[in-house]
């Protein structure tokens, strides 16, 4: 038959070796799990520089004073809004999605690779450059930018805002473009692997529910970051080639009325948070596939309510494309826009409602047990309740105007995006050290770094929210004045300084765990944690081909615990159908 | 199975040979066969038509900022003379034929042609590459014509109505310009037996979407600001 | 030991929440001195005790779960999931949070959807780097005529008002203090000159970014039953000069003067320095002893003294959308007056910017 010829020739094979050289093999490297790996270690660098930069502000404020101030107030702010660029596009969108999507998305689904090895690596390679870019803001003359990792035209239009809008404004947009293209790139590869890649019998409902997080999460950036990349470049065209896309007519400087006219600032908020709502999902969504991927494991439970988890997952991408305007309610957008948006927003808190019940279900009658990899995956149930509450209040147009810009929105993100991210993160690490570097992480050091950090946050961010409600504006960087001069104010700043450093010190000890199980880490099974997916039935590191030649066929759901008369307490996915007593199988 | 298909490859699909391609097992009961793409779309098809979707959302973002502006200013400026008006329909056609090249390309692709699928890629290329010439020689004269002037008037602000003529017809610009190199690359590797029908498919559809873009800023940016005298 | 750290480190989270957010929900924030806040203020301590539940609840469950199912070597239940458990949280949830969010609804159109009131007050608020300037329009009542060209800071026209050529604007006044009568209808016309900044003032509940190109209006009115012991701290504050009891006693006989008994057995009034401005009353200490708990109001008196409120008069409004590197430095003042003392102030006021202009 001439069509089936005619697809069978396209589909030939150019056999890939694995490269010997040592440049092939770790630095320009095609193979998904070395790619992830580079994510991985590019997220551990910055996250190092982010929170270095957290701690100075930190101590900025904490020691205020005003005749001595630690940093000045420019750069305060370039060192506030590096950090939190830094974390929010080097760190809490790399590490989740590029280190472990990269790494386990295709060993879960049965694949040999992602479905463009060399897109791949141009995405890595973009993402490193996008970080360099952006770190040698710090270097030009001017400094670093200080708009805020929102970037707000007109401040960051026009240079004669305020010191330090410079080029470092410049390569941070500049940094911010390129981190489109490569966020671009990645996304295609991962929806395709999804989709396309997946081993016999592996149906989109039998995907472990990190894969399930991957792919929404690369829906979301691919269509979050072509917005952002349009933003940034108006912004560039404002800045360099005195456009007037965000610049209003009348606008003073110096004195003296420039030349823009007719562009409205409000036209970025919009672009910007359109990108920005789905990017805190994008940085959210992998980390609760991963959080219940462990939560089922250190159960022994199935996930509860697999298919609720999949749909929830669903609409929190789908209805997080309809809530940015919930950042812009006391922007000057229409107030009825404002009405459709705050219904939306809290829409949104149902499918987030949804995970916690299941999570929650799925902890119940289970057996658990609390290792490194569980706790910090409790932790992430357990802050992300407490960040989603906060979450209720805001997105309430009318609460959100006591609220918007003070320090209760910080606490807000921070307990959620910030710190929910880093457990999941850390329990991804301690759950896939052994899989990813074939030893076993410190468990007595683990569980050190659990408390410190999961006291320490809880300790900077409860307090914060008490800042916000006393009215505490958020991104100063001094307290002259005679209301937050109150003493009750310093004390605040004072604790949660103490608590920031507790919390950001203690990740040194995961630092050094990390590095130090890498080479003299117990050795470590293939499956040590008897977990039932796909990276579990290859060796651990996995060969070059994941699985040595073989072809996995996937026979069961993904989480398969305690199926009573099973011989053990768990079916791998791929173990033959038999493996399941029959009246087990396939009810939901 | 053989051993070729689970490397890794640069074809996304190596492995498992789609069902009802003869030889792969067929898939039992009710567990689904793996290996089938959806939509029937090879991967690289798929990745395409994605990245058409992203950047699709990019442009319509940019035309969404350009009717933005344009509506909030009243006195938006109408430049474009019948001259330019001449110019740009030219581009416009060359864009649109090189597309009918492209199809031609694909169909001798399909048909195994090597030498005739890189000719009329080449002559796509070709035509991409006049838009380009055309268009950076319009954009010269319209700054001589008229943003310079503006500028100097205006204390070096680029007026508004260039703002967004700049940024959406060179944003597109960048588009042909890439894919021009993308189609030369293409053909000369084709012609030398690399590649495979489907790459000159994808190719094509980079193209034709390059094309309708045009399709949406022409008459939004130009046709919009016709000179009527 | 993992499992019991776990279940005391969320109930010691629980309580360290519950307790001020919950006991003291009424007492978090900043005294309150508008209409339209009242709501707000219900809005956020309903909130508060609706998410204070869930939030307890939660973590308490979560405390739970890691108790009870920790690992002794059982047999985890194989269960998939329940249809019922889903649907419940989807339309309990649903409810809840439609429903909390659209009880704020009616606030927000209060500020945002309907017309200003007849004859309310209005005023310009205008944001610059990093000050701001408010206008009244003078005894005409009409703001005159401005123009970004005719900005010039030199001369003090930060706001390019045409003092020159426009007869409205001759009587516009032009000041660094928003003076703002309590009991009034008033709406603030909100705009910048250069970035963005956010007026605020947290005892109004107002924030509204100040957008260049924009002219954002805001109606609120001072409430009048709660401003009316202002004065009283106002005037008590101004004759607190010596760190001896007089100051003390001044107050005292204040409070005494309007009707307030001060049981110096119960409420201590202590004055630890001496006031930098007029108006300010941060120095001012008042203790209030209650037979069970000692508490300590060191910032102003405005906390509650038995059963009155006594408020200052001077209201702080920092800039709250980052504006550039003085962005922390950037605070208007916004001073409450009788409605007499406003319409003198303002008649004077208008006088001395028409003859000056
Ligand atoms: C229950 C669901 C949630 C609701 C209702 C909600 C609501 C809101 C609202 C209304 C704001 C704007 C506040 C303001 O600026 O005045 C906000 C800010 C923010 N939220 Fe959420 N949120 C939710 C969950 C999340 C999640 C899951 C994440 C991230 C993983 C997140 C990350 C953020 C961030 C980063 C900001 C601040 C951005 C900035 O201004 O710098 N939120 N949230
Ligand atoms: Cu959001
Ligand atoms: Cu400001």
């Amino acid at each position: 038959m001439s069509v089936a010829h005619e697809v069978d020739e396209e589909h030939e094979v150019h056999v890939h070796q694995e490269p010997t050289q040592f440049i092939w093999k770790y630095v320009f490297s095609t193979d998904h799990k070395v790619i992830g790996k580079q994510y991985y270690m590019l997220a551990v660098v910055a996250v190092v520089i982010g929170l270095t930069l957290s701690l100075m502000f930190r101590w900025h404020l904490a020691t205020y004073d005003p005749q001595h101030m630690f940093l000045s107030p420019d750069t305060y702010l370039q060192v506030l809004t590096m950090h939190g660029t830094i974390l929010v596009f080097m760190v809490l969108t790399t590490a989740p999605l590029g280190g472990f999507g990269n790494y386990f998305l295709p060993i879960q689904i049965g694949a040999v690779d992602m479905a463009f090895p060399r897109l791949n690596m141009l995405s890595f390679w973009l993402t490193l450059l996008s970080f360099i870019t952006l770190l040698a803001a710090f270097f030009v003359p001017g400094g670093a930018p200080v708009s805020g990792w929102t970037g707000y035209p007109p401040l960051s239009a026009i240079n004669s805002t305020t010191e330090g809008m410079g080029w470092g404004q410049t390569l941070w947009v500049g940094s911010i473009a390129i981190f489109c293209l490569a966020s671009l790139v990645g996304a295609i590869n991962f929806i395709v692997t999804t989709l396309d890649l997946r081993a016999r019998g592996m149906t989109l409902l039998r995907m472990p529910l990190p894969c399930w997080a991957w792919f929404v999460t690369a829906v979301l950036a691919l269509l979050s970051f072509a917005v952002l990349f349009a933003g940034g470049l108006l912004l560039i065209l404002d800045r360099h080639l005195g456009t007037s896309f965000y610049i209003p007519a009348g606008v003073i400087f110096g004195a003296k009325e420039l030349n823009h006219k007719g562009g409205s600032p409000l036209l970025y908020q919009h672009l910007f948070w359109f990108f920005g709502h789905p990017e805190v999902y994008i940085a959210i969504l992998p980390g609760m596939g991963i959080v219940s991927h462990i939560l089922a494991t250190f159960s022994r439970k199935p996930i509860f309510g697999y298919k609720a988890m999949v749909y929830a997952i669903i609409a929190i991408g789908g209805i997080g494309f309809f809530v940015w305007g919930h950042h812009m309610f006391q922007s000057g957008m229409s107030p009825y826009v404002a009405v459709a948006f705050s219904l939306l927003t809290m829409t949104i808190g149902v499918p987030s409602a949804i995970k916690t019940f299941n999570w929650l279900g799925t902890l119940w009658m289970g057996n658990i047990t609390c290792n490194s990899a569980m706790l910090f995956a409790l932790g992430f149930v357990s802050l992300f309740v407490s960040g989603g509450i906060s979450g209720i209040f805001l997105g309430q147009n009318a609460v959100d105007i006591y609220f918007h810009d003070t320090y209760f929105v910080v606490a807000h993100f921070h307990l959620i995006m910030g710190v929910a991210a880093m457990f999941s993160i850390a329990a991804g690490t301690y759950f896939w050290f052994p899989k990813m570097y074939g030893r076993f992480m410190n468990e007595s050091l683990g569980k050190v770094h659990f408390w410190l950090t999961f006291v320490g946050v809880y300790s900077v961010f409860i307090p914060m929210h008490l800042m916000g409600l006393w009215g505490h504006p958020r991104r100063y960087s001094g307290m002259e004045n005679a209301f937050l001069s109150n003493p009750f104010i310093p004390a605040m700043h004072n604790m949660v300084t103490a608590a920031a450093f507790v919390a950001v010190l203690a990740q040194l000890i995961f630092i050094c765990n990390f590095f130090y199980s890498m080479f003299k880490g117990p050795v470590a099974p293939e499956n040590p944690w008897n977990c039932t997916s796909l990276e579990w039935i290859t060796t651990s590191p996995p060969k070059f081909d994941n699985f040595g030649g073989v072809e996995p066929v996937v026979n069961h759901d993904p989480y398969e615990y305690s199926v009573p008369g099973a011989s053990k307490d768990y079916i791998m996915q791929t173990d033959p159908p038999e493996a399941a007593p029959a009246h087990a199988v396939g009810h939901d | 199975m053989s051993e070729a298909t689970i490397q890794p490859t640069e074809h996304a699909a190596a492995p498992a040979p789609a069902a009802g391609h003869g030889h792969a097992p067929a898939p039992t009961g009710d567990v689904w066969g793996g290996g089938v793409r959806p939509y029937g779309a090879h991967s690289k098809k798929f990745g395409m038509w994605l990245f058409i979707v992203s950047d699709s959302i990019t442009f319509a973002a940019l035309l969404f900022a350009y009717s933005f502006v344009r509506m909030a200013n009243l006195e938006w400026p109408t430049p474009f003379h019948a001259a330019s008006i001449l110019k740009s329909t030219t581009m416009t056609f060359v864009l649109l034929s090189s597309s009918l090249t492209m199809v031609l390309a694909v169909d001798r692709a399909n048909k195994k042609q090597r030498d005739k699928a890189s000719f009329w890629i080449m002559m796509t290329a070709l035509g991409g590459l006049a838009f380009v010439v055309l268009h950076s020689w319009e954009w010269i004269e319209l700054i001589h014509e008229w943003v310079q002037p503006a500028k100097a008037a205006n204390g070096g602000v680029l007026p508004m109505m260039w703002g967004t003529f700049f940024a959406a017809t060179g944003m597109h610009m960048l588009h042909v310009t890439a894919g021009v190199f993308y189609l030369v690359g293409l053909a000369l590797q084709y012609k030398g037996g690399k590649f495979k029908p489907i790459d000159v498919e994808v190719a094509g559809l980079y193209w034709h979407f390059v094309d309708l873009v045009w399709m949406f800023v022409f008459p939004l940016i130009y046709l919009m600001s016709t000179k009527i005298e | 030991m993992q499992p019991l750290l776990m279940v005391v480190a969320l109930f010691a989270l629980v309580l360290g929440t519950v307790v001020p957010f919950i006991v003291r929900a009424h007492n978090m924030m900043p005294n309150l001195i508008s209409v339209h806040g009242k709501v707000i203020d219900d809005q956020i301590v309903l909130t508060m005790y609706i998410t204070g539940v869930i939030f307890s609840l939660a973590q308490i469950a979560l405390a739970w779960m890691i108790w009870k199912y920790q690992s002794k070597g059982q047999k985890a239940t194989y269960v998939h999931g329940n249809a019922l458990v889903e649907w419940a949280s989807i339309f309990g949830s649903g409810v809840l949070f439609v429903g909390l969010n659209l009880m704020g609804q009616g606030v927000w159109a209060d500020m945002h959807l309907k017309d200003e009131p007849k004859g309310s007050t209005e005023i310009e608020v205008n944001g610059q780097q990093y000050k701001w300037y408010y206008r009244y329009p003078g005894n005409d009542g009409k703001f005159g005529e401005r123009s970004p060209s005719l900005v010039d800071d030199t001369s003090q026209n930060y706001l390019g008002v045409d003092f020159e050529n426009d007869k409205y604007a001759k009587d516009d006044v032009v000041e660094g203090t928003l003076r703002v009568p309590y009991g009034r209808d008033i709406v603030v016309l909100i705009r910048s000159r250069d970035v963005i900044h956010s007026f605020f003032v947290r005892e109004l509940r107002v924030k509204q970014d100040a957008v260049p190109g924009l002219e954002i209006k805001i109606p609120f009115k001072i409430d009048h039953d709660g401003m009316l012991m202002f004065k009283l701290a106002g005037v008590a504050a101004s004759t607190l000069d010596a760190k001896d009891d007089s100051g003390v006693n001044a107050v005292k006989a204040q409070f005494e003067e309007h009707g307030i008994a001060v049981d110096t057995s119960k409420a201590k009034i202590k004055v630890i320095e001496t006031p930098k401005k007029r108006w300010e009353l941060s120095t001012v200490e008042v203790s209030h002893y209650d037979a069970k708990k000692e508490w300590t109001v060191r910032y102003s008196i405005e906390e509650e003294i038995g059963e009155l409120k006594v408020y200052k008069t001077t209201y702080e409004s920092p800039c709250a959308e980052l504006c550039g590197n003085g962005h922390y430095t950037m605070r208007g003042e916004m001073e409450v007056l009788s409605p007499e003392e406003y319409d003198a102030w303002a008649k004077k006021a208008s006088e001395d910017a028409k003859s000056y202009h």
